[in-house]
């Protein structure tokens, strides 16, 4: 067994059997290593309410440890529940029906060198990786790719960092939807629909605030949106770099984003998705669908915006404008918002207020930031009690 | 029985051999070393044990059950006031046993006897077992990672299936018992147990039972709200609640596996949007079928709920666990219920 192992699985057996039989027997603290090798399992494999338990690819590097879930009947790769100070790292899994791995209502959660997303399986899981309704949840140097969702997905969480990271050629690459308190922090984000994602959905438990984004490069997200109709990320237009719906106290700052082909950064209420046909805001009688204090600045951006997605262009051709900004604010400002609470940016970028509203679109469109060149207070960095700091 | 000490010292040998499935305390390896059967086949339990029967069972993939409770001698099952539920005492076991009939359509049809599962009242917590009978029933085998069993039978309309029924791991129990907490007990509630059964000597109230034995002191009272959701006498309204609370909502309520989804389906769950009217879909993925809402009142085949209870694929397919086959009785109760609804646009305006 491999040194800092308490229990070890390798190739040859069952894979099913022998790794879900680990996770049966494992006892609170315990590190439980998957030795190099390829996993086809038989069936999803599961793990729940354990304290400090590690689990672990024992290869070189993550690409010597693959757990292949193509064969499973059920909805999820690897299910984590009700876990508490839990480690999942140095592993590839591949193509499960819907998630690859699903962590739902734990507390301290380290997903590391972890690659995770779909190559033999038409069409594509949702959710690479994906923790919900957790506390404290740290995501570093993993990958996630070709999600028919979002590859990186982080829901109803408080206090995250995703740090690190690659998210390419997922519908959504990185999502933060309904959190509190998250970051998102050097990651690559490129051939993806839309590259980062900070959402607030109605109908959810958790009302999300607090994003910071920063330091990532989002580049080429120009990739055509292959969501199932009906899905929140249908609606995300090819060609974004940065999208905010909704979303509260949300940061953008010294990022890097390029050659999105409909715009860089896309900041909008609730209302105005609903004008895309999105449904349900009004359902929930404690949903906030006004987006308040976004602050941008510091970002560099280049070649954005250079050939919209056609649900802007249907917009915008009646003005005679077929490219779009770097930066594209709905204008929205709430009920007991002022301009200034509602929208800052600072730094460069080019900028547009669309004003989506008119009739005909954007016919009120101005690219003068007027009120919106002012500043917000910036985030304090998200502490994890786990966390050691990133590379 | 392998007592907690023999287990922890089976535990360093499994690290030493460098395997797995050596749980610290497996509990005993035969289902027979608990005493419960006096003939597994025909699931004759030994004196002590209560069968039970639910208003609104669980729906697993066409099985047949068989449950049973044995409470310590002397002790006693109150009731929460507030929930209707009812709390067992330490060293309470509760016993679910799964079979098939060769042919749905006729009760008295030869059934295989298939697996056990036992919930333990130990030091204030339930523990969960589970157990894959032997082919003739003689006794069954302790199977933690769960196991795939080939089955077929008669179905109701007469047609022969075959399918790999899935025996739920340990993990998996709590999936649907535990969510984020606690193994729970999901059954044993008053108006689940206010039905009959025969106990030998012609149909009885089970609640009366329980009390005519002194494990009940007294007669409690309940809303009346579970119907069974086959019964075609019973408002369409109380029937679909019914068999959502029996089938969705050990995951979809507070705390359960589908708690993030937003859509809770308990029995007391009152607010429309929770309940999936016009609510949009958090997660669903390629589980909409390209429908907006979870249930458009009105219309099922705008609702992403029929679409998902409709489907057998693994992603889309609901209820999540067991995985395997549609209800197809369950979809047509579900189906009338969501048509009965007052129709109204969910579009927003
Ligand atoms: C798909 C969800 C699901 C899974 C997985 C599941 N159960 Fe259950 N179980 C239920 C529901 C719902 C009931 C109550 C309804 C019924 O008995 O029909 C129940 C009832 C029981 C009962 C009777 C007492 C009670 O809670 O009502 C026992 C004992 C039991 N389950 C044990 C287990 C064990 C052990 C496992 C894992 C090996 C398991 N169950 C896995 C859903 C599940
Ligand atoms: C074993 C757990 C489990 C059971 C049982 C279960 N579900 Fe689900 N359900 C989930 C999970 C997890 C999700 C969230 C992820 C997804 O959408 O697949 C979900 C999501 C859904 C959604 C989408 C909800 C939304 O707004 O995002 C619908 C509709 C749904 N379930 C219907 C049902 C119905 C109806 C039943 C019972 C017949 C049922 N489910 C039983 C686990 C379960």
């Amino acid at each position: 067994m491999p040194a800092g192992c308490d229990r070890f699985v390798g190739p040859g057996g069952d894979a099913y059997a022998d790794i879900q039989g680990m996770f049966e027997a494992a006892q609170p603290g315990e590190t439980l290593c998957i030795g190099p090798g390829n996993y086809r399992v038989s069936d999803g494999l599961a793990i729940r309410d354990l304290d400090g338990v590690t689990i672990r690819g024992t290869g070189a590097t993550r690409a010597e440890v693959v757990i292949d879930f193509r064969d499973i009947d059920i909805s999820k790769g690897v299910t984590a529940m009700a876990m508490t100070d839990f480690t999942f790292e140095n592993m590839t899994l591949l193509d499960a029906p819907g998630d690859n791995f699903f962590i739902g209502g734990s507390e301290r959660v380290t997903i590391r060198d972890v690659r995770s997303g779909w190559e033999n399986r038409t069409p594509a899981g949702r959710y690479a990786l994906y923790p919900v309704e957790s506390t404290d949840v740290l995501i570093e140097r993993s990958e996630a790719f070709g999600s028919a969702d979002a590859g990186i997905y982080v829901g109803q969480t408080t206090n995250c960092i995703v740090r690190d990271s690659t998210a390419v050629r997922n519908v959504a690459g990185i999502e933060i939807e309904n959190s509190i308190n998250c970051e998102v922090v050097d990651n690559i984000a490129e051939d993806n629909t839309g590259g980062i994602l900070v959402f607030e959905l109605p109908g959810l438990r958790v009302h999300g605030s607090g994003t910071l984004v920063q330091g990532n490069t989002v580049r080429n997200n120009n990739r055509e949106n292959f969501a199932e109709e009906g899905t929140i990320v249908s609606f995300v237009p090819d060609g974004t770099g940065i999208m905010l719906l909704a979303a509260n106290d949300v940061e953008l700052r010294n990022n890097t984003i390029e050659d999105n082909d409909s715009t860089g950064i896309l900041a909008i209420s609730f209302a105005t998705a609903e004008l895309a046909g999105l449904e349900g805001g009004d359902s929930d009688p404690e949903f906030d669908p006004w987006a308040e204090s976004t602050y941008v600045h510091g970002n560099t951006f280049g070649n954005n915006g250079t050939d919209p997605a056609p649900l802007f262009i249907t917009v915008t051709s009646p003005l005679g404008i077929d490219t779009l900004e770097d930066v594209i604010f709905d204008g929205f400002v709430g009920p007991m918002l002022t301009p200034e609470t509602t929208f800052c940016m600072q730094g460069s970028g080019t900028f547009r207020n669309a004003d989506f509203d008119a009739e005909p679109g954007m016919q009120m469109s101005t690219t003068d930031l007027g009120a919106h060149a002012c500043m917000i207070p910036e985030r304090e960095p998200v502490m994890l009690p786990q966390d050691r700091g990133g590379v | 029985m392998i007592s907690p000490r023999l287990g922890s010292l089976l535990a360093p040998l499994c690290v030493a051999l460098g395997t797995i499935s050596c749980a610290e305390d497996p509990g005993p390896q035969r289902l027979s070393e608990w005493g419960i059967f006096a003939d597994g086949a025909t699931q004759t339990a030994v004196e002590g044990l209560v069968e039970y029967e639910l208003r609104a069972p669980l729906f697993s993939d066409y099985s047949s059950k068989h449950r049973f409770i044995r409470l310590p001698p002397g002790e006693t099952i109150t009731v929460e006031d507030a929930t209707g539920r009812l709390l067992f005492p330490e060293g309470t076991l509760i016993v679910k046993t799964f079979g098939f009939h060769e042919d749905l359509r006729d009760p008295s049809s030869p059934e295989r006897i298939v697996e056990t599962r036992l919930l333990e009242r130990r030091d204030g917590r339930w523990l969960p077992y589970v157990y894959l009978w032997d082919e003739t029933a003689s006794d069954a085998t302790s199977t933690r990672i769960g196991a795939r069993v080939p089955v077929t039978f008669t179905d109701l309309d007469g047609e022969e299936r075959t399918f790999s029924y899935r025996v739920p791991s340990v993990t998996q129990c709590g999936n649907c018992h535990g969510g984020r907490d606690d193994i729970e007990i999901l059954g044993p509630r008053v108006e689940q147990l206010d039905r009959d059964h025969d106990y030998g000597s012609g149909p009885e109230n089970q609640l009366e039972h329980l009390v005519s034995m002194g494990w009940l002191a007294a007669m409690p009272t309940g809303s009346r709200t579970f119907v069974d959701p086959a019964d075609e006498t019973a408002p369409i309204d109380a029937r679909a609640r019914s068999y959502l609370h029996a089938n969705c909502a050990h995951c979809h309520r507070d705390g359960g596996a589908a708690d993030q989804s937003g859509l809770w389906l308990d029995i007391d769950e009152t607010g429309e949007s929770r309940l999936g009217f016009c609510k949009i879909p958090a997660a669903a993925g390629r589980g909409t079928g390209g429908r907006s809402v979870d249930i458009w009142p009105g219309d099922p085949d705008r609702s992403i709920l029929m679409f998902r209870v409709e489907s057998d694929e693994p992603g889309i397919k609901m209820p999540e666990l067991p995985a395997v086959l549609v209800h197809d009785e369950g979809v047509e109760v579900l189906r009338a219920w969501i048509a009965s609804l007052p129709p109204r646009e969910c579009a927003a305006p």
